[in-house]
C-alpha cells in the first residue's frame, strides 16, 4: 500500500508538478472546452438552417441540403480537418483553432440537422391538422405545436451527437491545436510515462461527457410537461 | 452517388486556387521568427527551444507534414535537419534555406540502461566506423543521392543469422524510408553494417517519433536507431552510445523568385498522378493502406457486434450486480474518445505484449463500438413487447426459440436505422489508427504526402475513397434493411 502511494506521488510529481505541467493540461482542457462549445453552438445553428432547407418545399434547397448532409456523413472528420487545414483554408487568415471550430461545425451541423429532422417528423400529422383547424398560421403551428414537441423528442439524440462532438475534438491535435489529448501527449513526450497522463486525460473526458449529458438530461426533465408541474 | 466525389473535388479546387501572395522576408536567426508562423515537429527539441521565444506562432505537426505546411501556405517557415533539406531536394520545389546551423546536436543509438553489453558493442563498432573514415563517406553518399544509395544498399546481403536485435525506427527521409516496400536509408544502412560486423540480425519495428523511447522502455525494442539527439532528460531514460551523426537544424521558407512558369492543368494533373501514385510504387502503399482499413473495419464490426451482444446479454440478466457492472463499464467506455482508448490500449494495456498495431486497433474499436451496440441492442430487445414472449411460451417454444424466432427479428428491424449509421461511423473513425503507427489508408496518404510534399492530390484521393467506401457500405446495409423488412 505504501509503495503504491509512493508511486502515485512520484507520478503526480513528474507528470503534473514539474515545470508546472498541470498548467499545460489545464490549458488543453480550456482549449477542448472552447472548441467543443463553440462548435456545438455553431453546429446547432447550422444544423437548424440545414434542417429547414432539407424540409423546404423547394426541390433545389432540399436536394442541396440532402447532398451536403450525405457528403459530410460519408467523410471521416480527420480527413475533413486535414483538407480544410492544408487545402481549403491553407492561405486564409483563419487561425488553426478557428479552422477546427469551422470544421466541426460544418461536420456536426449535418448530424444535428438529421437529429432535428427526425424530431420534427416524429410529431404526428394530426397535430398539424389540429392547429390548422384552430385557424393557426403555418408559423404559429410550427412555433407553438410542432417545435415544443419536436425539441423534446430530439434531445436524447442531440445529447449523443453533442457528446460525440466533444469526444471527436480529441483529433484536433493533428493540426497542432493544443487540446486536452495533445496536452496529455506533450506530457507523455516529456516524462515517457504512458500510464498516468493517458488515464488522467481519459478521466477528464469521462467527466466532461457525463457533465454535459447530465446537463441535457436536466433540460429534458425540465421541459417534460409531466415533470414541470411538480 | 457519383455526384459526391465530383462536388467535393470542385469545391477543393476552387478553394485552393485562391492562393495569397507573400512578402519577401528572410529570417536570419530564430529571434527573427517572432510574429511569423513556423512549422516544427511536435515535442522535438526544436519545439522546446522555439517555445522560449514569445510571439513565434508554432505549428506543431508530424514530421512528414512540415514541408507540406510550408508549400501549401499554412506556415511561413519550417525547421528540419539540414540533411533532410538537401536529400529531399527541397530547393527544386521552390523553397530556400533561410538560416542553418541552429541547435547543433549529436545523435546516437539508444539502448536500455541495463544493456551495457549491447552498448559496448555499438561503441566498438561506431569507433571503428568513425576512425576509418567510413562514416564520412557514408554520410556524404547518402546526403547527395539517397535514392541511388537505397538501390545500392539492396545489393548487399542482409545478415540473417545471429542474435536478433529489434530496432525501433521512425520513418523520416532520408534516415529511414520505404523504397519499393522495403526499408532503406542512412540509418538502416548503418544498422545493417553493424549487424554484419557483430554477427547480429536486425528486425525493425516502425513507430512514430514520440513512440520510440516508450517502445524501448517497455521492451518492445532492444535498440533505437532514429537519429535521436542526446539530451540530458533522455539520458535518464535510455543509455546512449557514442554519437555517430552531428545534426543541425535549418529553417526554410518559400522562395518567391522560384515561382517559375505555371504548368498547364493537364500537365499538372499528369505530374501529380506520376509523383503520388506511380513513383516509388506509391499506389501499392495506398492499396495496402486501403486493405488495412478494410481489414480493421470488417474485423472490428464483427467483434463489436459479438461483444455488444455479450454485453447486452449480461446487461439484461436479472442479477442486479452484474447488470449494474456492465452498465457502468459500457457507459465509461462511451464517455472516452475512441482516440484516447486507442492510445491507452497501445501504450498501457498492450504496451508490453508483441501483438501488432492492427490487432490493437481492432480491440479498441471492438470495445468502443461494442459498448455502443450494447445500448442499441438493449433498446431493440426492450422494444419487443412482453406479449410477444408470452405468445411464444403459449405456443410451446423454448425461451431460446422465442428469442431467435420471435424477438430477434423484431428487435433487429427496430434498430437497423441507427445500426447503419454506427457501422458507417465505425468505418470512418478507423482513419485515426495512424496515431499508433498503423499504416491505414489515411496514414498511407500521409506517407505519400511526406515524400511528394503535395498537399492536394493524396488528400483528395483518400477523401474520394472514403466517400465511396461509406456510400457503398451504406448501400449494402440498405439492401439488408430491405430484405429484413420484406420478410414481413
Amino acid at each position: 500500500m505504501y509503495l503504491i502511494g509512493e508511486k502515485l506521488r512520484a507520478s503526480i510529481e513528474a507528470n503534473l508538478l514539474t515545470e508546472d505541467r498541470w498548467q499545460v493540461l489545464l490549458d488543453g482542457l480550456g482549449m477542448t472546452l472552447k472548441v467543443s462549445l463553440l462548435a456545438i453552438l455553431f453546429a446547432t445553428l447550422w444544423g437548424a438552417v440545414l434542417c429547414a432547407m432539407r424540409l423546404s418545399r423547394k426541390r433545389v434547397l432540399s436536394r442541396t441540403a440532402g447532398t451536403y448532409i450525405e457528403l459530410m456523413r460519408s467523410l471521416p472528420i480527420l480527413i475533413l480537418l486535414l483538407v480544410s487545414f492544408y487545402i481549403i483554408f491553407a492561405t486564409s487568415p483563419l487561425s488553426k483553432v478557428q479552422i477546427a471550430v469551422v470544421c466541426f461545425s460544418l461536420y456536426f451541423g449535418a448530424y444535428f440537422s438529421e437529429v432535428f429532422r427526425t424530431g420534427i417528423e416524429s410529431v404526428d400529422k394530426g397535430q398539424r391538422e389540429a392547429g390548422a383547424a384552430l385557424g393557426m398560421s403555418r408559423g404559429q403551428i410550427f412555433g407553438r405545436i410542432i417545435l415544443p414537441q419536436a425539441l423534446l423528442r430530439c434531445l436524447p439524440l442531440y445529447k449523443t451527437q453533442a457528446v460525440a462532438l466533444i469526444k471527436g475534438t480529441s483529433i484536433v491535435g493533428y493540426v497542432s491545436v493544443m487540446d486536452l489529448t495533445k496536452a496529455g501527449d506533450f506530457i507523455r513526450g516529456r516524462t515517457f510515462d504512458a500510464f498516468f497522463p493517458l488515464l488522467l486525460v481519459a478521466l477528464i473526458y469521462l467527466i466532461l461527457s457525463w457533465l454535459f449529458g447530465a446537463g441535457i438530461d436536466l433540460i429534458e426533465r425540465r421541459l417534460t410537461p409531466k415533470h414541470r408541474s411538480l | 452517388m457519383r455526384v459526391f466525389p465530383a462536388l467535393f473535388l470542385s469545391l477543393c479546387v476552387l478553394a485552393s486556387s485562391c492562393a495569397g501572395s507573400q512578402e519577401d522576408f528572410v529570417p536570419q536567426r530564430p529571434e527573427d521568427l517572432v510574429g511569423h508562423s513556423v512549422a516544427v515537429t511536435a515535442n522535438s527539441s526544436i519545439d522546446l527551444d522555439l517555445s522560449k521565444y514569445e510571439g513565434v506562432e508554432l505549428l506543431r505537426i508530424g514530421i512528414g507534414e512540415l514541408t507540406v505546411a510550408v508549400r501549401s501556405g499554412r506556415a511561413e517557415f519550417a525547421m528540419i535537419q539540414e540533411i533532410q533539406f538537401d536529400a529531399n531536394r527541397l530547393r527544386d520545389l521552390g523553397l530556400r534555406k533561410c538560416f542553418s546551423g541552429y541547435l547543433k546536436g549529436n545523435a546516437a543509438v539508444a539502448v536500455r540502461h541495463e544493456d551495457t553489453l549491447l552498448c559496448r558493442r555499438f561503441n566498438e563498432f561506431l569507433g571503428e566506423f568513425i576512425a576509418s573514415g567510413e562514416r564520412d563517406r557514408w554520410l556524404r553518399d547518402w546526403s547527395s543521392n539517397p535514392d541511388s544509395m537505397a538501390v545500392a544498399q539492396r545489393s548487399i546481403p542482409v545478415n540473417t543469422e545471429g542474435e536478433t536485435i529489434v530496432t525501433g525506427v521512425a520513418l523520416v527521409y532520408p534516415f529511414i524510408f520505404m523504397k519499393d516496400e522495403q526499408l532503406a536509408g542512412l540509418e538502416i544502412d548503418m544498422m545493417e553494417r553493424f549487424c554484419r560486423w557483430g554477427g547480429y540480425r536486425a528486425e525493425y519495428l516502425i513507430t512514430d517519433l514520440p513512440g520510440l523511447i516508450p517502445s524501448l522502455n517497455t521492451g518492445k525494442a532492444d535498440a533505437l536507431v532514429s537519429h535521436i539527439q542526446v539530451t540530458e532528460e533522455r539520458s535518464k531514460q535510455v543509455l546512449f552510445t557514442i554519437p555517430y551523426f552531428e545534426g543541425s537544424i535549418c529553417c526554410f521558407g518559400r522562395n518567391p523568385e522560384a515561382a517559375g512558369a505555371r504548368k498547364g492543368l493537364v500537365q499538372t494533373v499528369r505530374d501529380s498522378i506520376y509523383a503520388n501514385l506511380i513513383m516509388e510504387q506509391h499506389w501499392k502503399l495506398l492499396l495496402q493502406g486501403l486493405l488495412v482499413t478494410l481489414e480493421i473495419s470488417l474485423l472490428s464490426i464483427l467483434c463489436s457486434i459479438l461483444l455488444g451482444a455479450g454485453f447486452c446479454f449480461l446487461r439484461m440478466r436479472r442479477s442486479r450486480a452484474l447488470s449494474a457492472t456492465v452498465k457502468l463499464l459500457t457507459e465509461t467506455i462511451q464517455g472516452i474518445p475512441v482516440l484516447v482508448i486507442l492510445m491507452m490500449m497501445c501504450y498501457v494495456v498492450f504496451a508490453k505484449s508483441h501483438i501488432s498495431g492492427t490487432l490493437v486497433a481492432i480491440f479498441s474499436f471492438a470495445l468502443f463500438y461494442g459498448a455502443r451496440f450494447c445500448g442499441l441492442f438493449r433498446s431493440g430487445m426492450l422494444s419487443v413487447g412482453r406479449g410477444q414472449w408470452e405468445a411464444g411460451a403459449a405456443l410451446g417454444l423454448s425461451k431460446f426459440q422465442t428469442f431467435r424466432l420471435v424477438a430477434l427479428p423484431q428487435a433487429f428491424r427496430h434498430i437497423i436505422p441507427v445500426f447503419k449509421g454506427e457501422i458507417v461511423s465505425l468505418i470512418k473513425s478507423t482513419s485515426i489508427v495512424g496515431y499508433v503507427a498503423v499504416i491505414d489508408l489515411t496514414y498511407a496518404s500521409n506517407m505519400v504526402r511526406a515524400r511528394t510534399f503535395d498537399a492536394f492530390f493524396p488528400l483528395i484521393l483518400v477523401s474520394i475513397i472514403y466517400i465511396l467506401l461509406s456510400r457503398l457500405s451504406a448501400r449494402a446495409l440498405n439492401a439488408m434493411e430491405r430484405r429484413v423488412n420484406s420478410k414481413k
